[in-house]
């Protein structure tokens, strides 16, 4: 008996509470779909005093189909309002009553005041009945949907970095190979290479061959005489100019004075110190070297 | 006196000469260096040139030079070959007499003959001359008659080419060197030319000149000592080779020129005696560069003038030699290398 009497306490409180409680819900009169925002207004002032709100986990989902945004409480003229905004998050596959959570609320005086659940409908956007939208794409797996477009990506952009990185290994073993067969003083120095090493700088062959490094390089024959011509197309050879100039002074010797020992200068020194000021060279200005 | 200090002595000689001739003829120090090379080299120089840019007087400045007997003929168009052998007329006592012509008239003491505008000569007139100048005589009146100290020095413009006989290539192949005589370029050398009062009268000018400095009956001797003096080294006469086979055969030495085709350019390179002549200028310059032997340089230093003429181009060239010639030349030794 006592517990019928609590009982029926208990249900005529909740009544008064909720009859205490001012709440704005602007329905629609259509129904809902995905996307839209329900608003709920409870009015915090009363005659009593402010009603203190529930604490809200708010701005998360709160179910399938609801997600609670941030929580306001706002002031119109003398009144305090709380607004209570929930964005449908989901379409049902049908048509579907889903509703707002209750709430309760303590009045100034601590009576408990309860928001009931707000039931409305909710609808999908599309017919699910295959026949009339035949042209309805299926469903795609979003997850899948940003992995392959991420692996491909990066499998083009990894592409791209190994044809540049190919390229770029191709044209180094290319001038690693041609500058060898290219540029006049790499050409002289591998012949002078493959000549008797202790012979090296006594053998005419060799002189004949940086004779003929500094022919290539001044596109004409130069002779002892025709020394400037030279400089003249190859600046770049300023820094061994007494020693080139040695080289002819004592090659015109060794090759045109019909007696006497023939003059010996390392001419394979010169040879390799010319071809590293050529390599030099012809990493700035390519063109210039190989001339 | 022994070779060195002979051949000295006349180097000192050929350069007092050179100094003194560049100063009566300005602004041509290279040909005047050529044709002193030629005369060394017992050579004969054809001169080719604008109208009045001195080639009449730079060849007498040689000649007074050279000292000895001097004949000069001008080339025209009636001149016959009989003309240089001999003159005829009737004498005060109404004789007929026969006289030697210009050639046979000094004998051999005839040092140098200088054909003014040979190309206006027949080639009949050539042809006396050709043989003038090879062998250094000629046959008249059942003997022969030697001139063993003559230099020819023959000009010719070449503004004119109306009523002229343009030289046979064997006529050509005969003179050691053909020189281009051009007008200076240099401003203060033309200031001088046209202002200067010294250089109005050509004849003042060579008569400043000390005669005989370099005596012509004596350049056969020295022309021969120098020969045999200075040497060629295999390498450079390797050289000397590959550079008569590039006037042969340009293309097979990359040789080019532009808008020509260098397979077709050539009819026949140079003669055996264009070569030899080159050699003997080559050795002159080795020796008046105080050298006893031939670098490349003294070679380069005679080509264009030694070679530039003895090319024989294909007809449908041989109206632009001028043009073709000395850019031949010149990449004959850009690309004949040495060694």
């Amino acid at each position: 008996m006592h517990f019928i009497v609590c009982g029926l306490l208990y249900l005529f409180t909740l009544s008064v509470a909720h009859a205490n409680l001012i709440v704005e819900q602007p329905p629609k009169a259509y129904g809902y779909f995905i996307g839209d925002v329900l608003l709920q207004r409870v009015q915090l002032t009363t005659a009593d005093g402010l009603i203190t709100p529930p604490a809200l986990e708010d701005d998360q989902r709160i179910d399938t189909f609801l997600h609670l945004m941030p929580v306001i409480e706002t002031t119109a003229g003398n009144q305090q309002w709380l607004e209570l905004r929930y964005q449908i998050i989901n379409a049902p596959a049908q048509t579907q009553l889903i509703s707002l959570p209750a709430l309760t609320f303590t009045a100034a005086n601590g009576d408990q005041l309860t928001l009931p659940a707000w039931q409305f409908t909710v609808a999908p956007l599309t017919a699910t009945d295959g026949e009339s939208q035949p042209s309805a794409l299926p469903d795609r797996n979003a997850r899948n949907l940003i992995r392959q477009h991420s692996t491909a990506t990066l499998r083009l952009s990894l592409a791209a970095l190994a044809i540049t990185a190919g390229l770029w290994l191709l044209w180094w073993l290319f001038r690693h190979f041609k500058d060898p067969h290219t540029l006049p003083f790499a050409k002289a120095n591998r012949t002078i290479k493959r000549l008797p090493g202790a012979t090296r700088d006594n053998e005419p062959n060799a002189w004949i061959a940086l004779h003929h490094a500094f022919n290539q390089v001044a596109g004409k024959t130069i002779s002892g005489n025709s020394l400037p011509e030279l400089f003249d197309a190859a600046p770049w050879l300023a820094d061994h100019q007494s020693a080139i100039k040695e080289f002819y002074t004592a090659s015109a010797e060794r090759f045109f004075q019909p007696a006497g020992k023939p003059p010996v200068i390392a001419v394979s020194d010169l040879c390799q110190s010319l071809q590293r000021t050529e390599k030099r060279q012809a990493r700035t200005t390519p063109e210039s070297a190989a001339s | 006196m022994t070779s060195d200090n002979f051949l000295s002595d006349w180097r000192e000689k050929a350069l007092n000469t050179e100094a003194a001739i560049n100063s009566v003829v300005i602004g041509q120090q290279a040909l005047v260096r050529l044709i002193n090379i030629a005369l060394f080299a017992r050579g004969h120089v054809l001169l080719e040139g604008d109208v009045g840019v001195g080639k009449t007087t730079v060849l007498r400045a040689f000649a007074r030079a050279a000292g000895g007997d001097f004949e000069r003929t001008e080339g025209t168009i009636d001149l016959m070959p009989n003309d240089l052998v001999y003159h005829t007329y009737v004498d005060s006592d109404g004789q007929p007499r026969i006289d030697p012509g210009p050639l046979l008239r000094h004998g051999e003491n005839l040092t140098t003959f200088f054909f003014n505008e040979i190309n206006r000569a027949r080639p009949q007139v050539q042809s006396l001359l050709l043989r003038a100048m090879a062998e250094r005589s000629v046959s008249a009146f059942n003997r022969e008659y030697r001139f063993p100290h003559m230099t020819v020095f023959a000009d010719r413009n070449k503004v004119e080419k109306e009523e002229t006989f343009e030289l046979a290539s064997a006529a050509r192949d005969r003179f050691m060197f053909e020189l281009n005589m051009a007008t200076p370029q240099d401003d203060d050398i033309r200031r001088s030319l046209i202002i200067d009062k010294a250089y109005h009268n050509a004849d003042t000018l060579i008569e400043q000149l000390a005669t005989g400095t370099c005596p012509g009956d004596q350049l056969n001797n020295i022309g021969a000592t120098i020969q045999n003096t200075v040497q060629t080294s295999p390498a450079i006469e390797k050289y000397l080779l590959e550079v008569w086979r590039a006037s042969e055969k340009p293309s097979a030495f990359g040789v080019a020129v532009e808008g020509v085709d260098m397979d077709r350019l050539i009819l026949a390179g140079a003669s055996p005696r264009g070569m030899s002549a080159m050699v003997k200028a080559s050795r002159v310059v080795a020796w008046i560069n105080d050298r006893d032997h031939v670098l490349p340089e003294d070679v380069h230093a005679v080509l264009p003038a030694a070679l530039g003429h003895r090319v024989f181009f294909n007809p449908i060239y041989e109206l632009r030699r001028s043009d073709i010639a000395p850019v031949l030349v010149q990449s004959i030794m850009n690309r004949v290398a040495s060694p």
